[in-house]
């Protein structure tokens, strides 16, 4: 059987295997950038930047049996237009007109979506590849600030807010955002990570310790550069989209930034330099807790667990406060449709069981396990995978029902 | 029929994790199980290890194989495991019918395996990846509805038709699709009798009958 640590490296490397290539991220940094100096050549001023995992580093190729697969970058459009000198349908059409009037933008345009202009680009690798163009101004509104300021947020982190637009039917209206606080708070608290993963770096290319110099270590573009909390998102990310999209109930799953923001909310109780299943299993294991809220009632939780409040239920409502915009509950959906947040809590279960328990389990099963998160073909150009004992799993297509008398 | 040394050696190659013994009258085949198979609608490839005995009466087919969960590797709050352990493979009549033309070893084959699997995509997704049966009377109903594919008063009527009139080649078929038995539900109908005692259907009957009756006074 093949030990526990050679199987963690093995998940680690299909997992690196499905992060963005640097040549990739470039391409859509230069293709924003294309759409800003389009803009500007139209007259209209703006600052074109990633949101979302593009701008984390927790990107992830997305599944590739999935109809809709394909690698979206976020980008917001951020136009330098006061927001009381203009409206939120002539900012969404300014761009879409702008664009709709050159020939080749025109045929990547899809129809408008809510909040966004998609424009759709050649196939990477037989997955799709879009830029959502955001558009947005600086949010001005002074009272929706001073609301955050008695909620204890930090000025700086609203001195960035944006309005985005939000159309509704024929209907436009402002939404307030703030991708570029939400970036620095995810760097600031990965920055610990990120040094432990660097010390961790150093010292396996010496085989030894010694002082630890930033600068032995090879410089790797900070883009490309994962610490322990940003493979775990990754690793739950991806796989998130296999669980929902094999078993056809992707309309119960989660938004991404949910379990981002939960991870990081999370990790920032763990110590740093835990390696990345280690850091896994603190993550799910705390997951699991929150998950009791299922079962037990809102005292009986609060009563054994305390401390646990990152998510709460209060009158049978979810809620996980955006941490930079307290106002905002991130698990509102799951007060909307309950089955999301029982569905949250059964894939985090059987995550525990793909990534955790199975480390302990015969080799068959745990390569049966890699082949239904990662694909036949994938598993065997990544890994050595004749190195396990092997039996392909039999196909069976249930055609009995159980019963009870 | 008891199961002859070839079959059970068959069993036993095919289940390695099990062993043999004989007792009162039965086979009875204990020990591990393990899964690991693709359901190919959904891509999902399940695994999974199960204590299981399995009990084959030397009465088979009239006597059904049950089968035991033997060391709570199912969950005991799953609904279709009884608290001794027993598990609810099937309706009862589905089970008969295969039972007729097909071996011990087949039915361990079709049915244990198809719950296990059944069981663990429940365990993953909170659902079946081909339903599940009501309970009680009407999970055998369920079955027939499949079976005839047809909906419950023509079920009635079919059932009616071979308690109290008997199948004749040449009627009209119950089913009022205005062909002749032979060429309608007549096949099904005979496999279903051949399979199931008669008592069986007479009591189906007459929980369905009492059912509509309930419904008719409700109105």
């Amino acid at each position: 059987m093949i030990n526990r640590e050679q199987r963690e490296k093995d998940i680690l490397k299909l997992i690196e295997g499905l992060d963005i290539p640097q040549s990739l991220y470039e391409k859509a940094i230069e293709h924003y950038n294309a759409v800003a100096a389009f803009l500007h050549k139209h007259g209209i001023e703006s600052d074109i930047y990633p949101q979302g995992s593009y701008s984390l580093g927790t990107v992830v190729r997305p599944y590739k049996e999935s109809e809709d697969a394909a690698y979206d970058l976020d980008a917001v459009c951020e136009i330098k237009i006061n927001k009381s000198d203009t409206t939120a349908e002539e900012i969404k059409k300014m761009v879409g007109d702008a664009l709709k009037s050159d020939g080749t933008y025109r045929k990547m345009l899809q129809e408008e979506w809510d909040k966004c202009w998609t424009l759709e680009y050649a196939d990477v690798n037989g997955i799709g590849f879009s830029v959502d163009i955001v558009p947005a101004v600086a949010e001005e509104d002074i009272v929706l600030k001073n609301n955050l300021e008695t909620e204890g947020v930090d000025f700086k982190v609203y001195n960035s807010q944006i309005a985005i637009t939000h159309k509704d039917g024929e209907r436009y209206t402002w939404k307030t955002s703030n991708p570029k606080a939400y970036q620095n708070w995810f760097k600031k608290l990965n920055e610990s990570f990120v040094k432990a993963e660097r010390q961790k770096l150093a010292k396996r290319r010496d085989g030894r310790l010694y002082v630890l110099n930033e600068a032995t270590v090879e410089k790797i573009p900070e883009t490309q550069e994962r610490s322990a909390l940003q493979r775990v998102i990754q690793i739950v990310k991806y796989h998130a989209d296999v669980y929902y999209t094999k078993g056809n109930i992707k309309e119960y799953k989660s938004a991404s930034v949910i379990v981002t923001t939960l991870i990081a909310l999370l990790a920032q109780e763990a110590d740093p330099s835990l390696e990345v299943f280690p850091l896994l299993s603190y993550i799910v294991g705390e997951l699991e807790i929150y998950g009791e809220n299922l079962s037990l009632t809102e005292s009986a939780f609060a009563k054994r667990y305390e401390n646990k409040n990152i998510i709460r239920r209060i009158g049978g409502q979810w809620i996980l406060r955006n941490p930079l915009n307290p106002s905002e509950n991130l698990v509102d959906s799951w007060n909307q449709e309950p089955r999301k947040a029982q569905y949250f809590f059964q894939w985090i279960r059987m995550l525990k069981k793909d990534y955790l328990t199975s480390l302990d389990t015969e080799d068959e099963k745990f390569v049966a396990v890699l082949e239904n998160n990662f694909g036949k073909d994938y598993l065997q150009k990544s890994l050595n995978i004749s190195a396990y004992a092997r039996k392909d799993p039999v196909n069976i297509s249930v055609a009995s029902k159980p019963y009870r008398s | 029929m008891r199961m002859t040394e070839r079959e059970i050696q068959d069993m036993l190659n095919a289940y390695p994790g099990l062993t043999y013994q004989r007792k009162q009258e039965a086979d009875i085949f204990q020990g591990s199980i393990e899964i690991c198979h693709n359901e190919t609608n959904s891509n999902v490839i399940l695994t999974g290890e199960f204590g299981i005995k399995i009990v084959i009466d030397d009465k088979y087919p009239e006597k059904i194989p049950i089968v035991y969960d033997v060391n709570d590797s199912i969950k005991s709050d799953y609904i279709h495991r009884y608290s001794d352990g027993e598990l609810c493979l099937e309706s009862s009549i589905r089970l008969q019918l295969f039972a007729k033309k097909n071996s011990q070893k087949e039915f361990i084959d079709f049915f244990l395996i198809n719950y296990l699997c059944s069981y663990l995509y429940y365990d993953r997704y909170i659902m079946y990846p081909n339903g599940e049966r009501p309970h009680g009377f009407w999970g055998e109903y369920d079955f027939l509805f499949e079976y005839f594919n047809l909906a419950i008063d023509k079920v009635v009527l079919i059932i009616r038709y071979i308690l109290f009139h008997g199948i004749k080649r040449n009627d009209l078929c119950p089913c009022g699709s205005g062909r002749l038995v032979k060429r309608c539900h007549g096949m099904k109908m005979i496999e279903l009798t051949n399979g199931i005692k008669k008592e069986g259907l007479e009591k189906i009957y007459v929980e369905l009958l009492n059912y509509m009756k309930g419904e008719i006074n409700e109105r």
